[in-house]
């Protein structure tokens, strides 16, 4: 369509430019939302791991016959040790002797299985037959997401050359696009989680200051809308400034751990500590690989239950990564302000704390001074209730007596 | 000239000041200094100095009067005393003055507070001088920095100027100590001066070195806790082996002896059948990991602080794992506290990187620009080079921002790497003031390449040329350069501010050289072709890990190591980078995003049939745009944020 004309239906029709525009926003909003992003991430890992499973498959077929020859050769050795062994037997031979010999063979026999099957290419597992297939699409999309997620359990590698030039531009794309997705779901999650915590914990404090405020003459109605304060805009400790307590945080990741440990010891069949183990090499996203979920869902012929876990536990990873990102997000501040305070401590850090930062200032009848640790959080009415707590009183000028004051 | 103008009015004021102020602790009151710090030209004045001198605990080696040293006579007067003085109604002015129990009513204003405490900065600054004089290399050098930062919060601390005057206070109190010091012997000052050096060292590099010796010191500690933990379980699973065959044997060698007369099938199978746990053992033994023939273990102390670094750096590959219950246990100990202390680590080292890179880059532009390694001066200095229009309509209420440009001019002079430093450590605010700045001072630096280049001035030889047209091209000036202002010849007016945004791009080529490196490094140490020893440092440096390609031999895994931490640290600088080109992306998007919007508003508030077509529409397409831009700049920032 040529401009003109489309300037023109533009005129004609006048508002279907600006309804285009809503169009947009509403596609990029949905975009960035958290289930868009989410969908955008499944549909990315899907993707990968249908290709991965085109790229790697017939090389994986190679390998498996490669194995059997392997698996063969390493029989061949058996069968001739016991050859061997009843050669010995026809000899006559003392019992050191014998036992000599015996061993030789067997150690080269050891060195045999070990040098053939180290190859990790082939994984060797004492048998001719069996071949347990590295890329069936639930692995391939475990390892789509693990590699995303920048875990890489490595239990599953790809081997040829186009699936590692594949990976590299796959993780260049998807590692960003998860992370994303993540500081998203991280960010919603500590907002609510904030959220959840001042209207729980916090609530009760403040009904108690308010109470122990309230004048003495004050009815029960005036009592009760004591309950009634908007979000956000409380006085005293307001949800937006509240903090939620390190503890309060370190108990919320250790119970998740916890809450893997028993989830995975049930259905992958560890004891309890190397299933908390596997937990935290996860969410780290360390991933050694020693353990790698999916004894529960080998083979999606298992029926709907397989594929329940298999989502269950893709989607455990990805929101215990994004829990832990929540946390960090709420412990971060509170942190590096105590990791400061005990390097000033211990005399290490230099005090350079802008003085405005360290003091906070009330109003009293002499002029602005220090607010004392009882004033500043303390339950003790303030004379001046209205100024918000780190407010600055420099538009008040203050009087001379309040600055000698200081400098004393 | 503007503190002749001034001084004589105060006198009485200070008198009465003096009869209800105690003396604070210390000699040098700042106050009292800058009464004693004369006008320029060092003459004392005639009035008040028995009573300052009464007033003032006697100091051991300067004069009662301490002058200004000529080099601080030298320097420009502070510009806003200058337009006080001369805009200034004399009313106003007793607001000036330093705060005396009568000044209460008319009320101290944060001027006078600013002005306040510039003068106590002279103060300082001449028991400096004289404390220099004394022998001492610039004690002080610290109380500078801080002043700095203190200046960029003058706009709202009027009582956080009279805190930091508190505490100058006792900084000067300090000073005093050090002028009784000058008087020890050369031994003693030796001692005193390295014991001052190494704490400076340790003040400015504590992150930098000490983190990573916390670091190396946390490895090698976790090292031998896992040897501690694991070296038994591995002897135990290599005895067990050993156990299996010794016991094959002897049961083959029974057989032998009791059944000699059987026939070959039926001992055939008992063989095997005596075969079978031996394999399994094998099998089980090898699934672990351990290969018991061969004498390498795999829990000596290299392959352990291998494995350490592993699971701080997150990298994890996984051929090295804990088999025991203890051993899992302290890993998750050890990955809890580990891990943060790996992240605040490249964090820092990702300042660092970017820290060095700028002054790299910085003196790269330098040599084209002068064509010599000569320092030059960083000043702002292009105020001096601009018209003066535009300091002199400065209303008096904007005094506090001149004014910390203003610290910053004093420092400029004496304290050069001070002011190298201090940029990085500078605020958003700041940052936002210069820019301006840095177009115009840019624009004039091409301006310079271009004559060098044109005038073919005689050290430059083609390759820098060229490499200066790269630079150039990095610096990426979209504007076109203004005719050239009237520059001096001398080089002293050759402007660099390092406080700027590198190019993305020289980021991600160096970051991209180093893999390249290491790809070729690594081709040399073991049997990898490149493009495998890329595949391995990229899932490596993602901290993916995969583990199906890890170096084999000791050494050069503790290479790896410090090569991943390295690296991984490069990333950082690189993330730091494009967080700093997004942030401002992000800003400058919104903006125009207001913009537009602000247009297309006014546009529907005029009528929609009255707005011309044409226009709306490429203003919509701008909206578009825009909205894009945010959304991407938005994704990527929280994506930056978590990542750091």
């Amino acid at each position: 369509m040529t401009l003109p004309s489309f300037n023109r239906m533009v005129n004609n029709l006048g508002g279907p430019v600006r309804k285009s525009t809503s169009c947009c926003k509403t596609f990029a909003k949905i975009l960035l939302s958290h289930l868009g992003l989410f969908i955008l991430v499944g549909v990315y890992a899907a993707v990968g791991a249908c290709l991965y499973l085109t790229l790697e498959r017939s090389e994986e077929e190679k390998r498996r016959f490669e194995k059997q020859l392997i698996s063969l050769d390493i029989s061949d050795s058996k069968k001739y040790i016991v050859n061997y062994v009843w050669f010995l037997n026809t000899q006559n031979l003392t019992k050191a002797d014998y036992h000599l010999q015996v061993m030789k063979t067997l150690r080269i026999f050891h060195d045999f299985v070990v040098k053939t099957s180290s190859d990790p290419n082939i994984n060797y597992d004492g048998h001719v037959d069996s071949w347990e297939y590295d890329w069936t699409f639930p692995k391939s999309l475990l390892f789509t997401v693990t590699s995303m997620a920048v875990i890489g359990y490595g239990h599953i590698a790809p081997k040829t050359y186009k699936g590692r030039i594949f990976t590299i531009f796959y993780n260049v794309v998807g590692i960003p696009l998860l992370l994303v997705f993540l500081a998203n779901i991280g960010d919603f999650f500590a907002k609510s989680f904030k959220y959840i915590y001042s209207r729980v914990c916090c609530r009760w404090c403040r009904l108690r200051r308010r109470i122990a405020e309230a004048r003495k003459g004050a009815t029960l109605l005036e009592k009760r809308t004591l309950w009634k304060d908007s979000v956000g805009y409380e006085t005293y400790m307001s949800t937006a400034k509240v903090e939620v307590p390190i503890a309060v945080n370190l108990s919320v990741i250790s119970a998740y751990l916890m809450m893997g440990g028993a989830v995975f010891s049930a259905w992958e069949g560890w004891d309890l500590l190397t299933a908390v183990y596997f937990t935290l090499i996860t969410l780290t996203t360390i991933g050694f690989g020693d353990l790698v979920p999916g004894n529960s869902f080998l083979d999606l012929e298992d029926g709907f239950m397989a594929a329940v876990k298999m989502a269950v536990t893709v989607l455990f990873c990805l929101f215990g990564m994004a829990l832990l990102s929540m946390c960090i997000t709420l412990m971060q501040e509170q942190l590096v302000n105590r990791t400061r305070w005990l390097l000033t401590q211990l005399g290490i850090l230099e005090e350079d704390i802008d003085p405005m930062e360290k003091y906070k200032y009330k109003k009293t009848k002499l002029g602005t001074v220090m607010e004392t640790r009882t004033e500043r959080d303390g339950n003790e009415r303030l004379q001046l209730t209205n100024v918000e707590e780190g407010e600055s009183t420099a538009r008040r000028p203050p009087t001379v007596v309040s600055i000698s004051q200081e400098v004393m | 000239m503007n503190h002749t103008e001034r001084t004589p009015e105060p006198r009485g004021r200070f008198l009465d000041l003096g009869a209800h102020q105690q003396p604070r602790r210390g000699s040098a009151d700042p106050y009292v200094a800058r009464l004693d710090t004369p006008p320029a030209g060092g003459t004392p004045p005639a009035g008040g100095t028995p009573l300052m001198s009464m007033r003032r605990p006697p100091r051991p080696t300067t004069p009662s009067t301490t002058p200004v040293s000529p080099a601080h006579s030298g320097t420009p007067p502070p510009r806003i005393g200058a337009i006080q003085s001369e805009s200034m109604p004399a009313s106003r002015r007793s607001s000036l003055l330093p705060p005396g129990l009568d000044s209460r009513r008319s009320s101290l204003t944060k001027k006078s507070l600013t002005d306040l405490v510039q003068d106590a900065r002279k103060g300082i600054k001449s028991v400096t001088d004289t404390s220099m004089k004394a022998g001492q290399k610039n004690p002080f050098a610290y109380v500078k920095d801080k002043t700095v930062s203190v200046s960029g919060h003058m706009k709202d601390a009027t009582v956080g100027a009279s805190q930091w005057v508190a505490s100058q206070t006792s900084k000067t109190a300090k000073a005093a100590m050090e002028q009784a010091k000058s008087g020890l012997s050369i031994g003693e000052k030796l001692t005193l001066f390295t014991v001052e050096k190494i704490s400076t060292f340790s003040r400015k590099g504590f992150t930098h070195v000490f983190m990573f010796l916390i670091l190396a010191g946390y490895t090698a500690l976790g090292a031998l806790l896992f040897i501690a933990l694991e070296a038994p379980h591995e002897n135990e699973e290599k005895q067990d082996i050993e156990a299996e065959r010794t016991r094959l044997v002897e049961a083959l060698w029974e057989h032998h002896v009791q059944n000699q007369g059987l026939n070959a099938s039926r001992w055939e199978g008992m063989i095997y059948g005596l075969l079978r746990p031996y394999d399994e053992q094998l099998y089980h033994s090898w699934s672990v990991g351990i290969s018991p023939d061969t004498e390498d273990r795999v829990w000596t102390f290299w392959k352990a602080m291998f494995f350490c670094s592993t699971i701080t750096t997150t990298i994890g590959y996984g051929h090295i794992s804990p088999r025991t219950n203890a051993g899992k246990a302290l890993t998750i100990v050890y990955a809890i506290l580990g891990i943060p202390i790996f992240l605040i680590l490249m964090a820092d080292f990702g300042k660092l990187f970017t820290r060095l890179l700028k002054s790299l880059f910085v003196f790269v532009r330098k040599l084209y620009r002068t064509a010599t390694c000569r320092r030059v001066r960083k000043t702002r200095a292009v105020q001096s080079v601009k018209p003066p229009s535009t300091p002199s309509p400065t209303p008096p209420l904007a005094v506090p921002e001149s004014t910390s440009t203003d610290f910053e001019k004093h420092e400029d002079d004496d304290q050069g790497q001070l002011r190298e430093r201090e940029p990085f450590l500078s605020e958003e605010r700041r940052r936002n003031e210069r820019r301006k700045e840095d177009k115009g001072e840019e624009d004039e630096g091409g301006d310079d390449v271009r004559e060098k280049t044109t005038g073919g001035a005689c050290c430059c030889s083609s390759w820098k040329r060229k490499v200066s047209e790269w630079c150039s091209s990095l610096c990426r000036r979209k504007k076109a350069p203004e005719p050239p202002t009237p520059e001096s010849e001398e080089e002293e007016d050759l402007v660099i501010d390092d406080n700027f945004n590198l190019p993305i791009t020289l980021a991600l080529l160096i970051l991209l050289l180093y893999i390249m490196c290491g790809c070729f490094i690594y081709t040399m140490w073991e049997n990898w072709t490149y493009f495998e020893a890329f595949y391995f440092i990229f899932i490596s440096m993602t901290t993916i890990g995969f583990g199906d390609y890890v170096p084999k031999h000791p050494a050069f895994m503790m290479m790896t190591t410090v090569y991943l931490v390295f690296g991984l640290a490069l990333t950082a600088m690189c993330i730091n980078i494009i967080q700093e080109k997004l942030t401002d992306t992000f800003r400058h998007a919104s903006v125009k995003l207001k913009e537009s919007f602000g247009y297309i508003m006014a546009a529907a508030s005029q009528g929609e049939e009255a707005a011309l077509p044409e226009g709306k529409e490429v203003e919509i397409a701008e909206v578009h745009g825009s909205q894009k831009a945010k959304a991407g700049a938005n994704a990527d920032t929280v994506t930056v944020k978590k990542e750091t």
